[in-house]
């Protein structure tokens, strides 16, 4: 919930070119990302967008299973029979692609209005009821209470959301999902035995927290943890009936990259999303649009527009949500600097990828080797450590802001 | 003075007096006191409460907070004010319409006044142990609040202070709710003629970082540990504030450290009503041991 005045301060300091937490408009906030943090996943990657008191923070892991495409006697069956043993692979034609599923855990308020769930209930039963119902005075410590007033009158607006709805999970899940499989550019990679066998990703992302620009987050999340996924390279024998059979390959160590085959990520596209706050300017098509925006940003957010982007700059999804509209002339521009801002943002995120990537390799060699020195500094030096820093660690880094100023994102 | 700390399902010993039970604990059925939870005992009167290290406002009376508004009850001609306690807080209209006698008409338009959404600064009236908070609004403080930001920080890190709203010379207007929620504006030099020079967008950013910073390091936010900030943070480019590097130097330049932020010293908050509440604090001679105010 925002004041009049509240709002009105965002929309100015914006059109000035300074956001309430002194960034420009096209700034990304700090974000610390960690990889390989969940050891029974393929692959994981943990990403906190923000400084240490106001953060968005989600941690995504990634699943492989195999899949096969139904052979032609089946396809032929009327009916497929359900296989409920775990030795053969799901059949489906569907080929290989990536599933992403979205949950929030228990206590996060989800700030961005547009995703709140936007069920018939009543504003009286969406709305949650007052902190006392819910947590005592040593409960959570200054959680948001905002909530509609329920047995108190209608509320501006019909009923805020509050606390996160399935709908809100799915929708997110949805809009990842529709990213990363548009195109089909992993409908290929992913295949093991072409036209046979074929890696199903299954993709978890759980959100702790969220504090602004969440779908950008999870889309991020997402690229570091298929960037951080392993999968076993399966041997494939010409079996009895001619379909190729697939093995696990002897001496399989789990940290060997020779046995392992690591997704590409550069079909992989990110949601880079833009709102903007205030009223539309004739002159400067992109007034009053900004990224990585804080929630009482959000709020303030007449018009979204979410690119889906490459790190080749292809474009592959635009989402358009709010009330207000974009006109063609702007609509064309902000697609062109999206290209422009999402390569530069998918540059630098590469890149640190890159660092975490070399770090691990070192450790790996290191522990293969059975000495213990640790892994080689980097050239580019990490943070210093200090008592209250949460500095660089071998599987951490911290990107620093990151400014995806389209004119400046251009000329570079 | 040594504080003492109880964990859960402690007894709290009374030394064979009498005590009620109050927050973060309970009584037994045999009259014993033990502590639900694992913090700070306090002693208020006869009022024998365990108090945690982060926890949500407990309103106490003549505590000046900031709070937004969630809604209106007609029947009741009242405002349900947020102001992150347990209990939304609530705001009669007869505190904003002292000087003439509200009419039906009065209360129908109540929302003319404050609606939903805005922020207010006001000051406790009556804390009642159990159920709302009264607040009223006092002439000497802003009402409402219009243009600026408000951040939120735990309030354990907002004390007691003599004047809750400051004016800090390089011309920001602050309110340091006592609920921790703090509200910055830009002050009168910085909006000419009504409307905000860009200037002023910076310099709240900049408190408002700083503000989030002394978060960050669990100081206590007081008007002259922000002070101290803003003058070191100066330097620095406004958008990097936020990371851990520009931090800590901002810091040591200032010579803030966690253990070391410049406290005020404890004063009795002016204009304070008499207090005989069983939820009234700060009368010395009744507290045997109190949190953490004596740095």
């Amino acid at each position: 919930m925002l004041s009049a005045g509240e709002r009105s301060f965002i929309e100015d300091g914006i059109a000035a070119g300074i956001r309430v937490d002194g960034r420009a408009p096209f700034t990304f906030r700090e974000m610390t990302l960690e990889v390989d943090v969940l050891p029974q996943a393929n692959g994981s990657a943990r990403l906190q967008l923000g400084s240490r008191t106001s953060k968005t923070n989600v941690l995504v892991g990634v699943k492989a299973e195999l899949g096969r495409y139904l052979s032609k006697a089946e396809s032929a069956a009327a009916t497929v029979e359900q296989d409920d043993s775990d030795e053969r692979p799901v059949a489906s034609q569907l080929g290989g692609r990536i599933d992403v599923t979205v949950q929030c855990t228990a206590g996060v308020h989800i700030s961005d209005p547009m995703l709140w769930s936007h069920s018939s209930q009543s504003p009286e039963a969406v709305a949650a009821p007052e902190p006392a119902a819910t947590s005592g005075v040593d409960g959570a410590a200054d959680a948001d209470a905002s909530a509609g007033a329920t047995q108190l009158g209608a509320t501006q607006g019909g009923g805020e959301g509050t606390l996160t709805s399935e709908e809100t999970e799915q929708l997110l899940s949805q809009r990842l999902t529709t990213l990363l499989n548009t195109g089909g550019a992993y409908k290929s990679l992913l295949e093991v035995v072409p036209a046979q066998y074929y890696w199903i990703l299954h993709v978890d992302a759980l959100v702790f927290e969220d504090n602004g620009n969440l779908l950008d987050a999870l889309a991020l999340a997402t690229r570091a943890a298929l960037h951080n996924t392993r999968v076993p390279r399966l041997k494939s024998t010409e079996g009895p009936t001619g379909e190729a059979e697939l093995e696990v390959p002897e001496g399989t160590l789990a940290d060997d990259d020779a046995q392992n085959i690591r997704i590409p990520i550069e079909p992989c596209p990110t949601f880079i999303t833009f709102n903007r706050v205030g009223p539309a300017a004739s002159g400067n098509p992109l007034q009053g649009f900004i990224v990585d925006a804080l929630p009482a940003e959000e709020r303030c957010s007449s018009v979204r527009l979410c690119v889906g982007i490459t790190s080749g700059g292809v474009t592959s999804t635009t989402l358009k949500e709010g009330p207000a509209s974009l006109s063609g002339q702007v609509l064309i521009e902000l697609l062109d600097r999206a290209r422009a801002s999402g390569s530069a943002l998918l540059g630098a995120f590469d890149q640190a990828l890159a660092r975490l990537e070399r770090r691990r390799a070192a450790a790996v060699r290191c522990a293969m080797e059975g000495s213990f020195a640790p892994p080689p500094e980097e050239a580019e030096s990490t943070v210093p450590e200090g008592p209250l820093t949460e500095g660089e660690e071998i599987s951490r880094t911290v990107l620093p802001l990151l400014n995806v100023t389209p004119a400046a994102a251009a000329s570079a | 003075m040594a504080q003492q700390i109880y964990l859960p399902a402690q007894v709290i010993d009374a030394a064979g007096q009498s005590v009620m039970s109050g927050h973060g604990t309970k009584m037994s059925k045999d009259g014993k006191v033990s502590s639900v939870c694992a913090g700070y005992y306090q002693r208020i009167g006869s009022v024998v409460s365990v108090i945690t290290l982060r926890h949500r406002y407990l309103a106490a009376q003549a505590d000046v907070i900031v709070g937004r508004i969630m809604g209106l009850s007609i029947e009741d001609s009242e405002w349900i004010v947020d102001i992150g306690s347990i209990q939304y807080a609530r705001l009669p209209l007869s505190s904003v319409m002292e000087q003439r006698r509200q009419t039906k008409k009065d209360v129908l338009n109540m929302r003319s006044f404050f609606a939903e959404g805005d922020l207010i600064c006001g000051v406790i009236y009556r804390a009642p142990p159990e159920g709302r908070a009264t607040i009223h609004l006092s002439e000497k403080l802003p009402q409402k609040l219009e243009y600026g930001t408000a951040v939120r920080v735990p309030c354990t890190l907002i004390k007691d202070l003599a004047e809750h709203v400051r004016h800090f010379d390089f011309d920001i207007d602050c309110i340091l709710g006592r609920n921790g929620w703090v509200w910055i504006a830009p002050g009168p030099a910085l909006l000419v003629g009504g409307r905000p020079i860009p200037e002023s967008f910076a310099r709240v950013a900049r408190t408002r970082a700083l503000i989030e910073a002394l978060h960050g390091r669990s100081c206590k936010i007081s008007p002259e540990a922000v002070s101290a900030l803003y003058r070191a943070a100066l330097p620095y480019p406004l958008d990097q504030l936020a990371t851990e590097p520009v931090r800590r130097a901002i810091f040591d330049d200032a010579g803030l450290h966690p253990a070391e932020a410049p406290q005020p010293t404890p004063q009795r908050p002016t204009g304070a009503t008499p207090r005989s509440s069983p939820s009234g604090r700060r009368d010395e001679d009744q507290i045997v041991t109190m949190g953490d105010e004596d740095d």
